[in-house]
């Protein structure tokens, strides 16, 4: 019975544990990505916003000089309203440039340059317009004629495109850099989820599969109860037919051996009687002696102490013989057991040959299956079970037929069952379970016997791990079953008698 | 005896011809020289009793008593109790049971199965011939049912 194998129980934990490991390390080199991609989004968004904002003030400056060019070619007021704003808000908007242009790694120098330009732009434009105020448009023309405005406005738009390449290298780059970071973000998280279903995965393999051994160990368990509850009640029927044999036994042994007992007791006492009668006429004169009691003396001496000895002797022997037989059967119950390989075709036929000339007499004849098995068990004790039982059939036929007896067996879950058939005069069904009753005997009592021999086989058969049982029809035949272990080693430590 | 007509038949199933020798000197000692009719075994007592048409009725009219040990070879004294019992003619002949226990529980069972009297044999020899003798006095005074 396998509950759980400990080495992978432990592992199991173990490889949790590790899973979960690797699994925050996914998320962790996820959240990492994500803020890569994140900067860099940022990144190109001020890139892009910074490109706007230059853009911005370069086109203050133009609207500035647009408005300038208006009020200078009509002299109306009205023209200046963009170029006022235009000069209120660059200096701001610069200074709102500045370090973000820093950042793109746009060089001071330029930034400089950029400012000074700006600042002598408008510085131009401030000049002519105030030039124009003052009536002296020849003069502001001839300024804007020195082309230093537009000299320094192209240097501004030179400015501004390489401004412009700057930050759109940046978003170029940027992007790219976004598009690799979302990538392994892409990757990463694949990888957490497949990681996940695997781990997830795993452990509900692992849960089921324990559910599942715990499934097993109990069922093994309840197998394993039951199996001990059959094998108690085997172990208590055992015991209880030990204990009935033991009762009946012991009533035998009450019965039978009191019944001589009480012979010798009351012919001892019919002796003593006898010898007192006798004695009393003895010592009588020959006057007083008349014929009636000389004839109770003679009575006494001739008929009465010779029957009394013969009571007496034969109640003494029968005792002897009572003795003599339960010792048999209970040295035939401790006696060391052997374990022979036997083929029990070749052991019956040896059964059968040494009751030959018992058959010859009687006409019967034994039939032996073909196909009896083969068995590792007790030689003698098997020679004395079927011996018994052949000796029985020959004894017990009917007058009217000749004896027949067929053996047949065979193995069935490691127990030998032989039936010993025949067709002799049968068993009554009151006496089927007493005729393996020590000393008791069955039908007509016109055969000799003490009703030992079945008795002799059943202990015999329980010896060997199995039993005997008789079913008979009376007038028509009886068979016998023995069954004994297959192999007498299976049996060992069963702790039968 | 008794009953004027036909003196008590005394039939004796018992299979130790030491007991059965002894119960009938003690009971020829005390008087009683009513015929007893001996059998060792049951079958030969039943076959007797119960007749050839096996229902008992051959002694219909007689006076019969029987002596039954248990302990017999082929049959228990019970099992004939019992079928003298089932018998419509013998079921109230007298059954005196003589047997070598005292264990209480078979005593109750013979009375169960209608034993008359249960006389355990004594080991001491004086009890059994007083056992027997006075069943011989028991035997000259009751009146015994005659076989219908």
């Amino acid at each position: 019975m396998v509950i759980a194998r400990p080495a992978f129980s432990r592992a199991v934990p173990l490889l949790l544990m590790a899973g979960a490991i690797l699994l925050l390390a996914v998320v962790l080199v996820s959240l990492r990505f994500a803020n890569q991609t994140r900067q860099n989004s940022r990144d190109a968004l001020e890139a892009a916003g910074l490109n706007d904002r230059a853009l911005l003030l370069f086109s203050l400056v133009q609207d500035a000089e647009t408005s300038q060019r208006g009020y200078l070619i009509t002299g109306e007021e009205k023209y200046l309203a963009p170029f006022k704003r235009a000069e209120a808000l660059v200096n701001l908007q610069f200074t709102s440039i500045t370090s973000d242009m820093r950042k793109a790694g746009i060089s001071d120098v330029t930034i400089d340059r950029l400012k000074r330009l700006v600042d002598d732009k408008l510085a131009e434009m401030r000049k002519t317009i105030a030039t124009k105020a003052a009536g002296r448009d020849a003069e502001a023309v001839a300024i804007v004629r020195s082309d230093a405005g537009k000299m320094a406005m192209d240097e501004i738009r030179e400015i501004m495109t390489r401004i412009n390449a700057v930050t759109s290298n940046i978003s170029f780059q940027k992007g790219i850099s976004l598009d690799n970071a979302a990538r392994w973000l892409l990757i990463s998280i694949t990888g957490g989820a497949v990681l996940l279903v695997v781990l997830v995965g795993g452990a509900v393999y692992l849960a089921a599969a324990h559910a599942r051994q715990l499934e097993a160990a109990r069922k093994a368990l309840a197998e394993h109860n039951e199996m001990l509850e059959v094998r108690i009640g085997q172990r208590t029927q055992f015991l209880e037919r030990a204990n009935r044999e033991l009762q009946s036994y012991s009533y035998i042994v009450g019965h039978d051996l009191r019944a001589p007992l009480v012979n010798i007791m009351g012919f001892t006492s019919e002796l003593e009687r006898a010898a007192a009668i006798f004695a009393d006429y003895m010592k009588k004169p020959p006057a007083a002696r008349d014929a009636l009691t000389e004839k109770i003396a003679l009575e006494a001496v001739d008929v009465d102490i010779p029957e009394a000895l013969g009571f007496i002797r034969s109640s003494m022997r029968r005792m002897d013989d009572l003795i003599n037989e339960i010792l048999r059967l209970a040295r035939a119950g401790s006696r060391q057991l052997s374990q022979d390989r036997l083929d029990l075709a070749a052991l019956l036929a040896e059964t059968v040959a040494n009751l030959q000339h018992r058959l010859d007499e009687s006409g019967a004849s034994v039939v032996l299956s073909s196909n009896l098995p083969l068995v590792v068990s007790d030689r003698l004790a098997l020679q004395q079970i079927f011996g018994n039982l052949f000796d029985n059939a020959i004894k017990y036929a009917d007058p009217s037929r000749p004896a027949l007896i067929h053996v047949s067996g065979a193995v069935i879950d490691g127990t030998a069952a032989i039936e010993v058939a025949d067709n002799g005069r049968g068993i009554a069904e009151r006496d089927q379970e007493r005729i393996f009753e020590l000393f008791r005997r069955s039908g007509l009592q016109d055969r000799p016997g003490e009703g030992i021999g079945l008795a002799h086989v059943r202990a015999l058969v329980r010896r060997l791990g199995g039993d005997v049982a008789v079913r008979s029809v009376l007038g028509e035949g009886t068979t016998f079953t023995v069954t004994f272990a297959a192999d007498i080693r299976s049996t060992k430590g069963r702790g039968e008698t | 005896m008794n009953n004027g007509v036909q003196p008590v038949a005394i039939i004796m199933i018992e299979d130790d011809q030491g007991h059965a020798r002894l119960i009938e000197k003690n009971i020829r000692r005390a008087g009683v020289t009513n015929e007893i009719v001996p059998f060792a075994t049951g079958l030969t007592a039943l076959s007797y009793l119960l007749g050839p048409d096996g229902s008992g009725k051959v002694h219909a009219g007689l006076p019969l008593l029987i002596l039954l040990d248990l302990n017999l070879p082929d049959m228990t004294g019970m099992d004939i109790l019992a079928r003298v019992r089932e018998s419509e003619h013998l079921r109230r002949v007298m059954v005196i049971v003589l047997t070598t226990t005292d264990d209480p529980a078979e005593i109750h069972r013979c009375y169960d199965l209608g034993a008359n009297v249960y006389v355990a044999k004594p080991m001491e020899y004086e009890k059994f011939v007083n056992a027997i003798q006075q069943l011989g006095l028991f035997l000259s005074v009751v009146s015994v049912p005659e076989v219908p």
